[in-house]
């Protein structure tokens, strides 16, 4: 699971488990141990400086709720996050805020991340003033930049303006003015652009790619879609069920997908082609629940390459190719 | 005859700012058999242009033009009760909170049960037996009848809305973004199943998206909307390699791939045209990079590049040289004012 | 310093300027808000505009006391048992009633609104306790509570505006708190926890302000529920000897086994107990609609 370069972010074994809560007459009356919704169930991974790592799986499979320990909004029950060799896993405090001013996230929803009462210049101030910037001059200017670099010129056109005043575009572009006003080292990004018109992605995508370069971040793209993890990420990690089943080199992964799973996510997406015709998916069965995980390799009830040792032992880590790997027993 | 022949179809709405011409003078044809797809950003009108067939407008919704003729008859003049008859006997729709339009109260089975029973005299029995067949059809099992819908998983919920709007045996179905809040894998599958099925009954689909991947694979024809127009029309395969609009043009610039060689993504700068008060000439004009003196003052014309290609474009005659310039960064601008 | 006040104020302005305008379509909202300011003028300006002394017996042209005399020229609203003019005493008694509705109003979506916030944020054990005792306060009866309070402490207008309070409070809480349960989930508040904003700046910069709407709602109708409940103890007998309130009035007519033979003498106070507090409860609806789009007219 190396990256090439120097790592930014190490994730180690991070798991997150959120407990069901029963009602009172069923804690009383049964004895059965409490159960547990296994969302990231033992997640490794590093992010090298500077390099944008693609997060890619189903809805349910673990990916948000990943990106959201990352960025402490959860706290994980295990596992450790080493950023910039520091575990930031159990930071409280003015420890977590020093944190904080490093590492940002891009949210989904550019309709919802922005408080609509608050003007453009308020929601991209606020960091600074949260982090102690007292210079009202210079927290202007650092506006004024993170505007520009955005993409919202002539920045003065939009300090003034609400969230219902601009376009989805334009909120999203406010939104990672925001995330990148206190130059931070590390940038979540989730789905950032799956709620804009398909026109607009482009330029939004594009901008975030020359953001990765010019300001030297590192990122962690969330998405389900295979096609814009294509476009923007140097390496990508497939997850199922809160495990990485698959992770190395996103062309690599593309173009010569080795866990069973991830074939079958790459055979699904839609082409713009009508000369491509696609086979028939040979997936069986829905996502399992992760309260009840199946035994031993969790995809083993849907894969069509199903063989003994899958039911009774989860798989182990193997390498497939260059900084490429699989968690699979066909490759043991 | 054709089996849905809309012509000059305008809706609008009234709000407290004026009107909203959603969809300002459109003009299609569908076959019997054959896939539509309808495809645009959002507020381009598709929808509309849905619940307008189907006459589902909300109140501040009207018709001020028009004809849809569905097998030879005039749906815009008929009376309320005549369409309620109309709906789901013969112009079903999967809606785009379908997941929604599941009340949560009642089994899924009972609520295919009751659509059945309101269009037609049968007995609950019989109603049980077709959606027995209708869950086998969609690949869900017979006894998730007696579920409720938060029992089901997305794409089951999908799944049995689909059966409902097959129970009737209809025509013609309106897919409204049937796939849309769904993953990949389960989204392949259902537009499959949905595209089996339509071939099986022999029914119509007119599929609204703004994905035009999943257009390219299911429909064999599509139209292009924007701001209330048609832009293009035609096989999707044309449209696709071929494409006459500077919109398409724009469109396929925006639509990154998973198979072939990476190319720099190119967004069409500007903002979606405004509804109530749309640009003079061609709608699309000021976000065009080809736009011309005549492209601000007139509407262009439909012109018709093949017998079943059209662009309503003035330059269309132009395309060939002008595709070659969509393809270059520089043609669309710096973005310099961000969208 | 100075530019961002400056900034605040346009702000504001701004909003109170959208909320008008929605405001304005409410007819009897603005019927409440036209009662209700003609009210406080009237409660400003009351020593002038009381034609007579509320507390002097007045004569008639005759020379005779005007003991119990119906509406007339003279007296427009009648006289009491005492020969005093009814239309002075409920005049002077506005202030009674717009202090008291005011003052509670304050004080109830001050301390509801508070509790809400931080029960709905912090959610957990000081939630449980915070909704335990709203339970509890929820259980006791209003009037009754309000009438003891004031036997016991005594009847002055602090007290009333202390029993009312204590009580009233209650309702903004638990509808305040609900609204900060569906706020706390929203993406903008989980963006500015991860900009390192500490639970107090999300609790007072995020999340108050846009539940100040819904306070303001309560607010009115507290007025409404203020003025009213003053009247009733009033009319109990329990309220301040010293002032006149437009319940005294009302306490004063039944003590003097009048009410059946006077009818001019309850007429009055009742039409403005019930024109105040009617006007709170119009102004509340019609902010509901600030609150709530889906109220608003298309």
């Amino acid at each position: 699971m190396d990256s090439q370069r120097e790592a930014i972010l190490e994730v180690r074994n991070l798991k997150k488990y959120f407990p069901l809560t029963k009602g009172i007459f069923a804690s009383l009356f049964q004895r059965d141990e409490a159960k547990y919704v296994r969302a990231v169930d033992g997640v490794s991974f590093e992010i090298g400086e500077g390099e944008t790592v693609g997060l890619a799986g189903e809805s349910g499979c673990g990916k948000t709720t990943t990106a959201k320990i990352l960025v402490r909004l959860y706290d994980p029950t295990e596992g450790e996050i080493r950023f910039q060799g520091e575990n930031i896993a159990h930071f409280q405090g003015s420890l977590l805020k020093g944190f904080r001013r490093s590492a940002q996230m891009i949210f989904q929803d550019p309709y919802e991340s922005l408080n609509p009462r608050y003007t453009v210049r308020m929601t991209i101030e606020e960091p600074l003033i949260i982090h102690q910037i007292h210079d009202a001059q210079e927290r202007e200017k650092q506006v004024y930049e993170a505007l520009h670099i955005a993409g919202l010129r002539p920045p003065m056109d939009y300090m003034e303006r609400y969230p219902h005043e601009m376009s989805g575009g334009q909120r999203q572009r406010v939104a990672i003015a925001r995330a990148l006003v206190l130059k931070p080292r590390f940038v979540v990004a989730d789905e950032p652009v799956s709620m804009l018109d398909v026109s607009i992605r482009a330029g939004v995508l594009n901008l975030l790619r020359q953001l990765t370069i010019d300001m030297g971040l590192a990122s962690l793209y969330i998405s389900h879609d295979l096609s814009l993890i294509r476009y923007i990420c140097d390496r990508t990690a497939i997850m199922y069920l809160g495990r990485i089943v698959e992770i190395g080199p996103t062309e690599g992964i593309i173009r010569e997908p080795k866990h069973p799973y991830t074939q079958i996510l790459i055979e699904s997406v839609p082409v713009p082609d009508t000369d491509h015709r696609r086979s028939a998916t040979q997936i069986a069965g829905e996502i399992p629940s992760p309260i009840d995980l199946p035994s031993g390799c969790r995809f083993h009830p849907r894969c069509p390459k199903v063989v003994s040792f899958c039911r009774k032992d989860p798989p182990s880590i193997s390498q497939v190719g260059h900084n490429h790997f699989v968690e699979c027993h066909l490759f043991r | 005859m054709a089996l849905l022949d809309v012509q000059n179809l305008r809706t609008f709405f009234r709000i407290q700012a004026g009107i909203v011409r959603a969809v300002d003078g459109i003009s299609f044809s569908l076959e019997a058999g054959e896939n539509l797809g309808l495809v645009g950003e959002s507020g381009c009108g598709k929808t509309t242009t849905a619940k307008s067939i189907l006459r589902l407008l909300p109140s501040n919704g009207f018709i001020p033009e028009g004809r849809i003729f569905f097998k030879g008859v005039d749906l815009i003049p008929l009376s309320k009760e005549s369409m309620r008859k109309v709906r789901w006997r013969d112009i079903s729709m999967i809606s785009q909170s379908a997941m929604n339009a599941l009340d949560p109260v009642y089994k899924v089975g009972d609520q295919i049960v009751e659509a059945i029973r309101t269009h037609e005299t049968i007995s609950r029995s019989k109603a049980l037996t077709r959606v027995e067949e209708l869950f086998s059809l969609v690949g869900i099992e017979h006894r998730r009848m007696f579920d409720y819908p938060h029992q089901f998983s997305g794409g089951m919920r999908q799944r049995a809305i689909i059966a409902m709007s097959l129970a009737l045996n209809p025509s013609l179905i309106l897919a409204d973004e049937p796939t849309t809040a769904l993953d990949v894998i389960v989204q392949d599958q259902i537009l499959r199943r949905i595209c089996e099925l339509q071939q099986k009954f022999n029914a119509s689909m007119i599929l609204i998206t703004h994905d035009i991947s999943v257009v390219a694979e299911t429909c064999h024809r599509a139209a292009v909307m924007y701001a209330g127009k048609i832009t293009e029309m035609g096989k999707i395969s044309a449209i696709l390699k071929v494409p006459y609009h500077p919109y398409t043009m724009g469109l396929k610039n925006a639509f990154p791939s998973i198979l072939g060689e990476k190319f720099d993504l190119i967004s069409i700068p500007g903002f979606p045209a405004s509804l109530t008060d749309p640009p003079q000439g061609c709608r699309f004009h000021p976000r065009c990079p080809f736009s011309v003196d005549i492209c601000r003052k007139n509407e262009p014309p439909f012109i018709q590049i093949d017998p079943d290609h059209f662009a309503a474009c003035h330059r269309a005659k132009e395309a060939d040289e002008l595709r070659k310039y969509a393809a270059m960064k520089e043609t669309w601008g710096n973005g310099d004012k961000a969208s | 310093m100075n530019r961002r006040q400056h900034q605040m104020l346009s702000r504001l302005s701004k909003e109170a300027k959208r909320q008008f305008g929605i405001l304005r379509q409410d007819k009897l909202g603005i019927t409440g808000i036209i009662i209700l300011l003609a009210f406080c003028a009237l409660a400003v300006l009351a020593p002038f505009l009381a034609p007579h002394d509320p507390m002097e017996t007045q004569k008639r042209q005759n020379g005779t006391i005007a003991r119990m005399d119906p509406p007339s020229f003279q007296f427009p609203f009648g006289t009491d048992r005492l020969g005093r003019d009814i239309f002075s005493q409920v005049i002077i008694g506005t202030r009674v009633a717009v202090l008291v509705g005011f003052l509670s109003a304050l004080m109830v979506v001050f301390i509801g609104t508070n509790i809400g916030l931080i029960s709905g944020y912090f959610g957990g054990k000081i939630d449980d306790l915070l909704m335990r005792f709203t339970d509890i306060v929820y259980g006791i009866p209003f009037l009754p509570f309000a009438v003891i309070l004031v036997a016991l402490l005594g009847p002055s207008l602090t007290n009333i505006i202390l029993a009312i309070v204590l009580i009233t409070w209650r309702s903004p809480a638990r509808v305040i708190r609900a609204q900060v349960l569906t706020l706390k989930q929203r993406a903008f508040i989980e963006a500015a926890r991860v900009s390192g904003a500490s639970n107090w700046r999300i609790l007072y910069r995020h999340i108050a302000p846009n539940v100040i709407p819904l306070s303001f709602v309560y607010g009115a109708l507290s007025m409404g529920w203020a003025v009213l409940t003053e009247a009733s103890v009033s009319f109990l007998g329990y309220g301040d000897p010293l002032l006149i309130s437009w319940g005294k009035i009302i306490f004063m007519c039944y003590v003097a086994q009048a009410i059946t033979v006077a009818w001019w003498w309850v007429f009055t106070p009742g039409l403005a107990i019930m024109l105040l507090v009617l006007s709170g409860f119009f102004i509340g609806r019609a902010y509901e609609k600030v609150v709530n789009p889906r109220l608003r007219e298309k």
